[in-house]
């Protein structure tokens, strides 16, 4: 590190700014966290907390994932191996040594934590190696197959004479605790959520952390100015690796059960989706995406079936309203001045039924998570049309994002079967009926695709959120702070 | 447990081995002509596959399931079926989710072909039957009788698979070889900008990859599912599909006869793991060996040996 920069750290760490922020940040996690603990929780449903935690423990894996992928540009989808070692790891420690003579809950999490998270940076390092020599899409594979081994030799270890070299390590089984107690809460996960997203944060503020960027922009270029490429790599996959398993002792705790279906290749997928779809390279969008695909996951899995004529008629309106956005292709059509009122038609006609969807779906029990995200989403559609173009041409990510969404609420809503079939089309397509639980992948694969085509450095490209825009509409320019140790 | 094999009991996995080879082969060709060309993984070519297999049931046991056809013809319209059925549909992928990244990063490509390849297998749970799981009636396949040799038992239904694949092979390789577009391919695949400043349609000739990849494919997943018979599910084409890449990897990508050797090879490593009675291990071994292959010789068997970027 050049001395001017050293000496620039320096006075940062020694100014009383510097402390004073991260020590409010800190306080500020801790009160977050215990007013999670002390105030909501009691009074969420089991399935609300349910869907929160998972929603945490996705974001935290997603901003892993992202050190690795998007970060370092080392395409890994082996990341559920890594939550997996993890997740079994804790569960073989509790299972064989816990003892609540011992030691108390907390202090055993901690330690069974930093059990997993050394067991999945070894296993980090392991699948690192290969990074050395494959790249891109040889890669992807090559920690694809890391992953589905894992799980098939897990799998197909379920006690008795079926166990590798005399040691069970894998199956499905329940964490032995006294009085089924559960020492991993909500908090807890809140907490380590936050520490993953600061990690991830401080490491990329660092000159180390430009290494790992530099490696992703230009392997050689990096090579050339002297970074040692290996180094960073193998690190990225060891960071990346300990802070997905210590998700998974978290989750594992929390579940009370560890089960080699809960870390298929599906996970790895969604969670590559996770991180492309938030834009690589973005811990934002990374956590931000993790929250709301993993709810929009959980909660469509409650919803009944779907009556294949809502689904049909909501993609296509999906479509006309992206389109009517777009400039491109049919949207070149749509926003020929002679089709104007075609155009404003199609699209005010598409506001009001959003409209009526979201009002019949606050009718339904469905979780209020839901509701308030189809709200918004239904203002975001409305603002997004009726934004003047100037507007809409400065806020590109801001019209495709809604486009997005809608596209997803648009699905979605027909999934609460709030409102009757229509009865026209119905005689075209029939009284097939579609489970929610195929559509939601059906839907996250072709927003993937979406997200591809149209965008393909994902929501939010490399950018990070800040507060700096808050300082600058007081008049002031400020410090980018946030709300991270 | 390898004491109760004998010679017979080796020489019938063998055959097993090759009949399964055949079909890997014919899924890792799809894989190695679009690497040659494009060199993209295409993810999607084992759910191609996939598609192949179900076009082959609804075509014998729900669209001509009322219509008497000689049981023969009725193969031969499954597999012309599965073959159109699929080829359109490998032009619609490449037409919709590659062409428009013709220009973009590798990765966001291979993104793309992830995303396509969730999308049918889910997508696929709308369109085709999957609880119950239908699988092809015996009746469709004629050729179930065994063969005896000496005291081999080879099915006339292996010898069918055999026989079509080879017969499928030598037509691409004249195809690639004795054709202008066959040629036209070749330099493509050897160097993608000279080829079209040469004034070869580059478009034109992905889209014929993509066309005869995914045709072969759908043969193959046809041939398999009437002769084996497995239920049939939208994700039937995930592990083959895994397995043919990894054979299109060993044999050296891009390099059409050496899909074919690393497909055989796949297929006996698989049929020995399978006959030593680790069979809930096959998937395991088909990445172990891909990893190894990777690690030890980047190039394949047959390739280059080159770093993979």
């Amino acid at each position: 590190m050049p001395l001017e920069a050293a000496a620039l750290t320096h006075q940062r760490f020694s100014s009383g700014k510097f402390w004073l922020v991260r020590i409010v940040s800190i306080a500020l996690l801790v009160g977050i966290a215990c007013l999670f603990q002390f105030a909501a929780v009691p009074h969420m449903g089991i399935y609300d907390k349910r869907l929160l935690i998972s929603a945490m423990t996705f974001a935290s894996l997603a901003v892993s994932l992202n050190l690795i992928n998007g970060v370092t540009g080392q395409f890994s989808m082996g990341h559920a191996g890594f939550y997996m070692i993890g997740a079994y790891t804790g569960a073989k420690l509790t299972t064989t040594f816990y003892d609540r003579h011992l030691m108390p809950d907390y202090a055993w999490l901690l330690a069974v934590i930093c059990g997993g998270a050394v067991m999945s940076a070894f296993a980090g390092f392991i699948v690192g190696l290969p990074s050395l020599r494959l790249r891109g899409d040889y890669l992807a594979i090559v920690t694809l197959g890391f992953g589905e081994i894992l799980r098939v030799v897990v799998n197909n270890q379920d006690g008795g004479d079926k166990s590798l070299f005399g040691l069970n390590l894998g199956g499905s089984y329940a964490l032995d605790m006294p009085r089924g107690s559960r020492i991993s809460e909500l908090a807890y996960i809140f907490v380590f959520l936050v520490i993953t997203i600061a990690i991830c944060r401080n490491l990329l503020k660092t000159a180390h952390g430009l290494a790992f960027l530099s490696i992703r922009e230009d392997e050689t270029a990096a090579e050339a100015t002297g970074i040692n490429t290996t180094k960073f790599k193998v690190t990225a996959f060891v960071i990346g690796a300990a802070l997905a398993g210590i998700a998974g002792v978290l989750m594992a705790h929390y579940n009370g059960s560890v089960t080699p279906n809960d870390y298929t290749m599906d996970v790895s997928f969604l969670l590559v989706t996770m991180v492309v779809m938030g834009g690589t390279g973005s811990i934002t969008g990374a956590a931000l995406a993790g929250i709301s695909l993993k709810l929009l996951e959980e909660s469509l899995r409650s919803v009944p079936d779907i009556p294949a004529v809502n689904l049909w008629a909501a993609v296509v309106v999906a479509i006309l309203f992206a389109a009517v956005l777009k400039r491109g292709g049919l949207g070149r059509v749509l926003n020929a001045p002679a089709l104007a009122v075609v155009r404003i038609v199609i699209a005010e006609l598409t506001l009001l039924l959003i409209a009526y969807m979201v009002f019949k779906l606050w009718h339904t029990q469905m979780s209020i998570v839901f509701k308030v995200a189809a709200s918004l989403v239904f203002l975001g559609c409305a603002a997004a049309f009726h934004a003047r173009d100037n507007v809409r041409k400065a806020l590109p990510t801001f019209g495709y994002l809604v486009t997005c969404v809608a596209v997803v609420l648009l699905i979605s809503i027909p999934l609460a079967s709030a409102f009757h079939k229509l009865p026209l089309l119905q005689k075209l397509i029939g009284d097939t009926t579609y489970k929610a639980t195929d559509v939601r992948w059906a839907f996250f694969a072709t927003a993937l695709v979406i997200t591809m085509l149209v965008r393909s450095q994902g929501l939010f490209g490399h950018h990070e959120f800040s507060w700096s825009f808050l300082g600058r509409s007081f008049g002031k320019r400020s410090e980018t702070v946030e709300a991270s140790a | 447990m390898l004491a109760t094999l004998s010679f017979e009991g080796l020489a019938q996995q063998f055959i097993y081995g090759i009949q399964l080879g055949a079909i890997y082969a014919l899924i890792a060709l799809g894989y190695t002509m679009v690497y040659g060309v494009l060199k993209l993984i295409n993810f999607a070519h084992g759910d191609v596959y996939m598609v192949g297999a179900y076009l082959a049931y609804y075509t014998c046991s729900v669209w001509l399931a009322g219509v008497a056809v000689e049981p023969h013809l009725m193969l031969v319209i499954m597999l012309l079926v599965s073959m159109c059925g699929c080829a359109l549909l490998g032009l619609l992928i490449e037409r919709i989710a590659y062409r428009p990244l013709r220009s973009a990063p590798r990765i966001s490509v291979l993104i793309t072909a992830i995303g396509v390849s969730l999308f049918i297998e889910y997508a696929g749970k709308l369109f085709f039957q999957t609880s119950p799981q239908p699988s092809i009636k015996e009746s469709v396949n004629v050729f179930k009788d065994q063969i005896h040799l000496g005291r081999l038992e080879i099915a006339q239904s292996a010898l069918i698979v055999l026989i079509t694949t080879v017969v499928l092979m030598c037509l691409l390789w004249y195809f690639v070889t004795r054709t202008a577009m066959g040629r036209a391919m070749r330099a493509v695949s050897h160097d993608f900008n000279t080829a079209a400043l040469m004034g070869i349609s580059v478009d034109k000739v992905i889209t014929i990859t993509f066309l005869i990849g995914s045709a072969l494919a759908g043969a193959g997943g046809m041939m398999q599912a009437t002769s084996v018979g497995t239920p049939l599910s939208t994700f039937y084409g995930l592990m083959p599909g895994v397995k043919a890449f990894v054979a299109a990897v060993l044999g050296g990508i891009g390099n059409i006869p050496g899909a074919v050797t690393g497909a055989m090879i796949m297929a006996m490593a698989e049929t020995a793991v399978k006959a030593f009675g680790y069979s809930n291990y096959t998937d395991a071994v088909a990445f172990i060996i891909l990893i190894g292959i990777l690690l030890l010789r980047p190039g394949g068997l047959f390739g280059a040996v080159t770093e993979k970027v």
